[in-house]
């Protein structure tokens, strides 16, 4: 139940999300009895119930957070059925789709329901979202989530091939969405489903596919067409240092090396979190093709570590520096309205 | 929502060509400029949102849809193969700018104007398919002036300020979205903003909130410019859930001096009450309504600028969902009374300002979101104890630099988690059999986004 509203305290059957450290984020539904193990010790759940959201929790090796979900972080953690959309396409879809409470939006396939939950809460609590899937188990995983998170009430979940049977929806859907291989083969019936002044978004990975669904949108009376793409890059907070050339000037100057030399000491582990904390990980950014994804670690620069004590021999500076490798595609959004 | 679709007094309205969107407020007897043309509000009253119309001499007549396209592909008949002839003097028109004048004059169509162009054109049946397009496209533009007349909201509004990011902070599209997202923002929330984007992002949260929550606007004693507001046509539910503070104000509600204290003094610095005045005093203002590119001084209203019209636009568009708080009163006391009238004002800003005071004392907002031209630092600093544990924090700025300290404020604070400081890369495809590309200029830059959870130990 803990998706509609905004929760100050944690009640069985609560979906929590417990964020373990950096990059560590786990979900679970608090029962009572029940033990969760993390890294930093056992938890039990009767220690949750009743507990804020948001509060840290210490455990015999250190802290963790129960932390209240949003469809961002969902989007995270949730269990993967299908490949998903993530919160940088979501948005974009959610906005331009014109979203708003009491809208009523559609959507085709389910999958696993990643943007589902952005989708409901953007038009809760007087709207509803139709959403459609052709495997029938995904569907009613989909469903049954759906109903966990409090969100059963904002969405009908169902089980049909929307090529084939259409979406049996008379000029009562405000948006719709599709994110399924052959778009172009239910444009048809997404115009019939569509009220006057309603809006499409298509999520097509390839070209040829965008080529298409355009085409199909053209001849069914669509105007206003855009095809974009959305991408995020992130950056990770660094304090860097550059050490000053000796250019024989008389003053004084030891190389910076010999300053900082205390540094290849181990870190205490304090410090080592705070390492953690600031090499980028690729958060939302897990291409569809599951590519390897350690390249921007080597770039994590000594942090966290004091300057030396006597006359700065470096320039330090702290930046935002850009992942040596990101997310090159997702992609291509193409939307549409219907007058 | 959307029963009754058609134009009424009061409502602003989006007009959207294919590279232009403006938005005005409609009113009977507001002089209404679209693209050289006078057009009265009156004009566009019970006309439908959603309608396409072009304009001839001077009158709005509606497009039946498909038309367009269908003489377009007529006068393709015959195209060259290459662009071998083509002659680089231009288009070796018979036609004069004075025959084209005529014809506007008799009131010919800019659609059959297009087309006497092409017949006239020596040069056009040796270009290509694809030159011949470009060269419809831009008579066509030129020649005619074709729009849709649509409902705001948040996208639309933004797209207003297409031609003048700066105006907002380089605000975009997807830094919108996300803003909007990673806020989470819905119906029911508590949410305090700080923007200096002309009251869009104010505005585009309470689109996401349809009457139910609170919005608290937190804004420095001197700019509370937030007219994109009224943009929205919210109803009065809607409306009613802007709250505002002023931040001059903050040390006092810290050191629990504020709500003891009366606050006469703030009246003083309330910059609607000085907007106002200010408007009274130059009351043919009201006369324009907007305006057009090419015609000079009377675009700002439309361009979504800060100019003295955009003032008198927040005038009008309090009266109208001003069923709100200034015009109800405006209502209630018919007669001329406008000490009672201002009095009732101040008591309820002062109403207003007070139930913010109460929600940020309660240190449980549902969520923050900072999107300035002032320091972000300092009011992240400030403000992030308001914020309540598990709820999430946003702030955009055009710079990244600021936002690198705010996050390094954060985490030595331990005050946050899942930390994302991140810009977008946002790129528009023309898709066309044979010809898609990306398109050849793209925007380089949407402002920088640091999100995260607050939490407390
Ligand atoms: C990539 S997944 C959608 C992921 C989803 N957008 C998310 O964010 O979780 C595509 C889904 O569409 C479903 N699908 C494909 N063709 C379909 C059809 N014709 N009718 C209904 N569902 C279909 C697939 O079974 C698959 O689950």
């Amino acid at each position: 139940m803990s998706f509609a509203t905004n929760k100050r305290l944690m009640e069985e059957g609560d979906t929590v999300l417990l964020y373990v450290g950096y990059d560590n984020l786990v979900q679970m539904q608090l029962a009572r009895g029940s033990v969760h193990q993390t890294r930093y010790g056992a938890l039990k759940h009767d220690q949750l119930i009743g507990a804020p959201y948001g509060k840290k929790v210490e455990c015999s090796k250190g802290w963790i957070c129960p932390l209240q979900p949003t469809p961002e972080l969902w989007t995270l953690v949730l269990p993967h059925r299908t490949q998903i959309l993530y919160t940088t396409d979501i948005s974009m879809i959610v906005f331009q789709l014109h979203l708003k409470p009491g809208s009523v939006v559609v959507e085709a396939g389910t999958g696993s329901g990643s943007l589902s939950h952005a989708l409901i809460r953007s038009v809760m609590p007087n709207g509803r979202l139709h959403t459609f899937e052709f495997h029938e188990e995904r569907c009613a995983a989909a469903r049954k989530e759906f109903e966990q998170h409090g969100l059963g009430d904002y969405v009908t979940a169902k089980h049909r091939d929307v090529c084939a049977a259409g979406f049996e929806l008379d000029k009562e859907a405000d948006a719709l969405f599709l994110d399924l291989p052959a778009p172009w083969e239910c444009i048809t019936s997404a115009s019939h489903a569509l009220r006057q002044g309603g809006r499409i978004c298509t999520f097509s990975p390839c070209m040829e596919q965008v080529q298409r669904t355009c085409e199909a949108l053209k001849d069914h009376g669509f105007t206003d067409l855009t095809v974009l793409e959305c991408l995020s890059r992130p950056f990770t907070v660094q304090n860097i240092k550059l050490s000053y050339v000796d250019f024989g000037d008389q003053t004084e100057i030891t190389t910076d090396k010999k300053n900082t030399v205390d540094k290849a000491a181990p870190p205490c582990k304090k410090e080592r979190e705070d390492c953690e904390e600031t090499e980028v990980k690729m958060e939302d950014q897990q291409t569809r093709s599951d590519q390897g994804s350690e390249s921007w670690e080597e770039q994590t620069v000594s942090s966290g570590g004091q300057a030396s004590k006597c006359a700065v021999k470096a320039r330090e500076f702290k930046t935002g520096a850009p992942p040596l490798v990101m997310q090159g595609h997702t992609g291509f959004l193409t939307f549409a309205s219907l007058y | 929502m959307e029963d009754h679709n058609a134009i009424s007094s009061g409502d602003h309205v989006v007009f959207k060509t294919d590279d232009k969107t403006k938005v005005f407020q409609v009113i009977a007897n507001r002089t209404i400029f679209i693209e050289k043309s006078k057009l009265r509000g009156a004009d566009l009253m019970g006309q439908k949102y959603g309608t396409q119309f072009e304009l001839q001499h001077g009158k709005l007549v509606v497009v039946v849809p498909h038309n367009s396209s269908a003489t377009a592909s007529n006068t393709l008949a015959a195209s060259g193969k290459d662009n071998r002839s083509l002659v680089a003097s231009g288009d070796n028109q018979k036609l004069t700018q004075d025959d084209i004048l005529k014809m506007k004059e008799e009131g010919i169509s800019g659609q059959d104007i297009v087309g006497k162009l092409v017949e006239q054109s020596e040069t056009f049946k040796t270009k290509t398919e694809f030159s011949q397009q470009k060269y419809i496209k831009k008579k066509k533009k030129k020649h005619m002036v074709v729009f849709r007349l649509l409902r705001p909201n948040s996208g639309l509004l933004l797209d207003t300020f297409n031609h003048s990011p700066g105006k907002i902070c380089n605000l975009r599209a997807d830094s919108l979205s996300q803003l909007l997202s990673y806020s989470n923002v819905m119906s029911g929330s508590r949410v305090a903003v700080v923007e200096s984007c002309q009251g869009l992002v104010l505005g585009s949260v309470m689109e996401k909130m349809a009457g139910d929550g609170r919005v608290l606007h937190l804004y420095p004693g001197n700019d509370m410019n937030r007219h994109m507001v009224n943009s929205f046509n919210f109803l009065e539910s809607q409306s009613k859930i802007l709250l505002e503070f002023p931040l001059n104000k903050l040390a006092s509600l810290e050191n629990g001096t504020f709500l003891d204290a009366d606050q006469p003094e703030t009246d003083h610095t309330d910059p609607t009450t000085q907007q106002k005045q200010h408007n009274s005093s130059q009351p043919t203002q009201a006369a324009v309504a907007g305006g057009d590119d090419d015609s000079g001084g009377n675009n700002k209203d439309m361009e979504g600028d800060d100019g003295a019209e955009d003032k008198d636009k927040e005038e009008a568009g309090a009266m109208k969902d001003g069923s709100a708080r200034k015009g109800n009163k405006r209502h209630a006391d018919q007669s001329k009374n406008g000490r009672a009238d201002q009095d009732a004002k101040r008591q309820e800003r002062q109403e207003r300002v007070k139930e913010a005071a109460t929600i940020l004392m309660e240190k449980s907002l549902d969520s923050l979101i900072i999107a300035t031209r002032h320091d972000p630092v300092s009011l992240l600093q400030r403000l992030l104890p308001c914020v309540g544990p598990s709820r999430p924090v946003v702030v955009f700025c055009q710079h990244k630099e600021p936002l690198v300290e705010c996050y390094s404020v954060v985490k030595e604070s331990g005050r946050g988690v899942q930390m994302k400081l991140a810009e977008s890369w946002y790129r528009h495809y023309q898709v066309l059999p044979s010809r898609t590309h990306a398109l050849m200029s793209m925007s380089g830059t949407g402002g920088y986004l640091l999100s995260f959870t607050h939490i407390t130990s």
